[in-house]
């Protein structure tokens, strides 16, 4: 019995080895979709290079090098001095900077006479750091012009004082990153915890598809019936290929926990047996979900559309794809195996409330053992031909 | 008592009876051919037989035991090649049939020499580091029949192994048949070609929608279809007084002539003496004979004459 359940896993793990559109999907996707979230919480990240020239050298000239020093914009732009407008321009069409701004040299004249006055700027090839640099600098035009303005109209003779670091820093802020809002998402762990642990609950799940397309796959090749007629125990060599395909998530959740830690620097904390345990009560349910999707859809082709869209609508509705959804969408996210999977993680990462990560995880497991449950009575269907 | 016997087995699908009342025995050591038609009910047969099907009614024992009551028992004595492939394709040859061999339970080294046996058997040792994919039909079917064979069971069960195949693979099927048979196992063997039944089986059971609708070794299923059997006598002239007394012989079916009637067909009906009576006849009449050819009845001229239908093409 246990001889034939681990002889049938084995050659399960073998299969799925050597099946490289398997590996490809189950191991090369969760790196390929965490390399692209990675990247883009770099953009955020890394400041804008931005190359400057200014010309001007009139009243203002102070002010605008106070600007491009200050603190205030240091997490958004990176200041490359050059010497000319040209370079500028070349700066920017070479790819040495993402951006260009070129001060011209009438500008401090025109805007103290009130006349139109604006910065030349180049935009790179990155959309998103031209944003970045767009946002940093209209900001400072809109609170020059707004000073001017009041200027001219009240006729004051005050000296020019550009902005106050204080509001500056925070208009900034909020045009930079979502900031406080960002951090009420994310509850105690940061974006990429956050997200890190999001996709691996939906690969986990997805994974959980792989053992009933074995079953399926192998009803529909025949080799099952050949299994069948084994005097060996039947029960047995189901669990077996069952097996395989929760070993493969294993090895699948080992991968993606390692290469995010390693490579973004994820944080999971200590806790890997407690993360162990989620990963496996993921697992399971998903594999229960599948097997129950594949007993009524009955082909691999239609319980993979099928299984396919369940998991991608509870991994958004659980706010695995956008951070935030999940209070939108109010009890429907709570009604996903992603939530209670996602918490329990979460929890565990943050390392601070124990109880609400223990809370999570026992529904997570109840969950996994109805499903599972279910999927037993079910079994017969996936696995018998004219049952 | 046979190795196998078949009581009043029985399989229905809601109304329809696809085995109707079987009863036969299948003795130790032979070749049992199962023949018909497509649809005849053969492989469902063969599954009830190993396991796969639950009966709807009767009993099938192998060795003395149940399938109903026994099932783990029966199967432990067949080997099952199935008529569908049923081998893993993402694994070598080798891998495919120590899977099966460690289900079975062999161990260790005689898991390796069984292996290697089976493989070598069916033909396929030098190629065992291959995947079926790399393979050609007839080889699949082969390793199909490999993966089936490694524990020696006593009942080794084909379902139509060649369908589909080039002539060179199937002979080398063929082959091993008989050789699993002189090795020590039984073999039923299911097929709709009759030419295969006919080279290779002791003994043969003619199925058509789901009867059993004779059984019997080759002599004695061709002894039913004796009046099949034909004498073809070419002779130096025509002779009208000779033709009308063999066409009045009792035993004489029906005489057909050439258009030169230099050839005579006779078809007999089964009697010991008619071929030394006709021979009588020609020489009394002083013909010269210049050959005589006996053509044999053949089990597809028996389907025809008991159902009205051939075997193939149906
Ligand atoms: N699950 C089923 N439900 C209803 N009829 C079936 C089923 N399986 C097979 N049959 C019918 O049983 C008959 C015998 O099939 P089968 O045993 O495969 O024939 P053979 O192997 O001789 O070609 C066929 O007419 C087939 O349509
Ligand atoms: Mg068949």
């Amino acid at each position: 019995m246990i001889r034939v359940w681990l002889t049938t896993a084995y050659y399960e793990l073998v299969k799925y080895g050597r099946m490289k559109s398997v590996l490809v999907i189950l191991i090369g996707l969760p790196l390929l979709l965490i390399l692209l979230l990675g990247s883009a919480f770099d953009t955020d990240l890394k400041p804008a290079k931005v190359a400057l020239y200014v010309a001007d050298q009139g009243e203002l000239s102070g002010s605008i090098g106070e600007f491009w020093n200050g603190e205030a914009i240091k997490p958004f732009v990176f200041v490359l001095k050059t010497d000319s407008g040209q370079e500028v321009e070349d700066y920017v069409t070479e790819g040495i900077a993402d951006y260009g701004v070129y001060v011209p040299a009438d500008f401090s004249q025109k805007v103290l006479a009130g006349e139109k006055a604006v910065w030349k700027t180049f935009s790179g090839r990155y959309a998103e750091k031209n944003v970045a640099a767009d946002a940093v600098i209209g900001r400072y035009m809109a609170e020059l012009n707004l000073k001017f303005a009041a200027m001219a109209t009240l006729g004051t003779d005050a000296p020019v004082r550009i902005g106050n670091a204080d509001a500056r820093r925070q208009s900034l802020v909020a045009i930079g990153n979502l900031g406080n809002t960002e951090d009420r998402l994310f509850g105690e762990t940061s974006a990429m915890q956050y997200y890190a642990a999001a996709y691996l609950i939906m690969f986990l799940l997805f994974s959980g598809m792989s053992a009933a397309l074995a079953l399926l796959g192998q009803k529909e090749d025949g080799t099952l019936r050949r299994l069948y007629a084994m005097p060996s125990s039947f029960r047995a060599a189901v669990f077996g290929v069952v097996t395989g395909a929760v070993m493969l998530a294993c090895l699948q959740s080992l991968v993606v926990i390692v290469f995010t830690k390693y490579v973004y620097d994820v944080e999971w904390s200590g806790h890997y047996l407690a993360i162990a345990a989620v990963c496996l009560l993921t697992t399971a349910a998903g594999t229960g979900l599948a097997i129950i999707v594949a007993s009524v859809a009955g082909t691999s082709k239609s319980t993979q559309t099928l299984f396919t869209i369940l998991v991608t609508t509870m991994t958004f509705l659980s706010g695995g794809m956008m951070a935030g959804i999940q209070n939108m969408v109010g009890i429907a996210s709570k009604l996903t195996i992603n939530h209670w999977a996602n918490i329990s993680l979460r929890a565990i990462m943050s390392g601070s409330d124990a109880a609400a990560a223990w809370n999570a995880i026992g529904v997570l497991a109840a969950i996994a053992a109805v499903l599972s449950l279910i999927a037993i009575f079910r079994l017969p269907k996936v696995v018998m031909r004219h049952a | 008592m046979g190795l196998i016997t078949f009581r009043d087995v029985v399989k229905k699908y809601d109304t329809s009876l696809i085995v109707n009342y079987l009863n036969f025995k299948i003795e130790e050591g032979e070749i049992f051919g199962l023949l018909g038609p497509n649809g005849a009910g053969k492989s469902t047969t063969i599954n009830m037989l190993s396991g796969l099907l639950e009966l709807s009614g009767g009993d099938i024992a192998v060795d003395g035991r149940s399938i109903r009551k026994q099932p783990l028992e029966v199967k432990r004595r067949i080997g099952l090649v199935p008529q569908e492939l049923a081998i893993y394709e993402t694994l070598t040859a080798r891998e495919n049939v120590t899977f099966f061999a460690k289900l079975y339970g062999l161990p260790g080294k005689l898991l390796r020499e069984r292996v290697d046996e089976a493989l070598r058997f069916v033909g396929l040792l030098d190629r065992a580091k291959d995947k079926p994919s790399t393979y050609s039909g007839g080889m699949k079917r082969r390793l199909n029949i490999a993966c089936a064979i490694m524990h020696r069971p006593k009942l080794i069960i084909m379902d139509e192994p060649t369908v589909g195949i080039d002539p060179q693979s199937r002979n080398h099927i063929l082959e091993s048949v008989r050789e699993l048979n002189r090795l020590g196992s039984t073999v039923i063997y299911t097929s709709h070609y009759m030419e295969e039944v006919d080279a290779i089986c002791s003994r043969i059971g003619i199925l058509d929608q789901g009867k059993l609708i004779a059984v019997g070794t080759k002599e004695e299923l061709k002894r039913q279809a004796g009046q099949a059997e034909r004498l073809v006598f070419e002779i130096d002239r025509r002779d009208e007084p000779a033709l009308a007394e063999m066409e009045g012989h009792p035993g004489v079916k029906r005489v057909e002539e050439s258009d030169d009637g230099r050839t005579l067909i006779v078809t007999v009906k089964d009697s010991p003496s008619i071929l030394q009576d006709l021979l009588f006849i020609i020489q009394k009449h002083g013909i010269a004979l210049r050959q005589l050819t006996r053509i044999e009845p053949n089990l597809e001229s028996l389907f025809l004459q008991m159902t009205g239908r051939t075997l193939r093409d149906e």
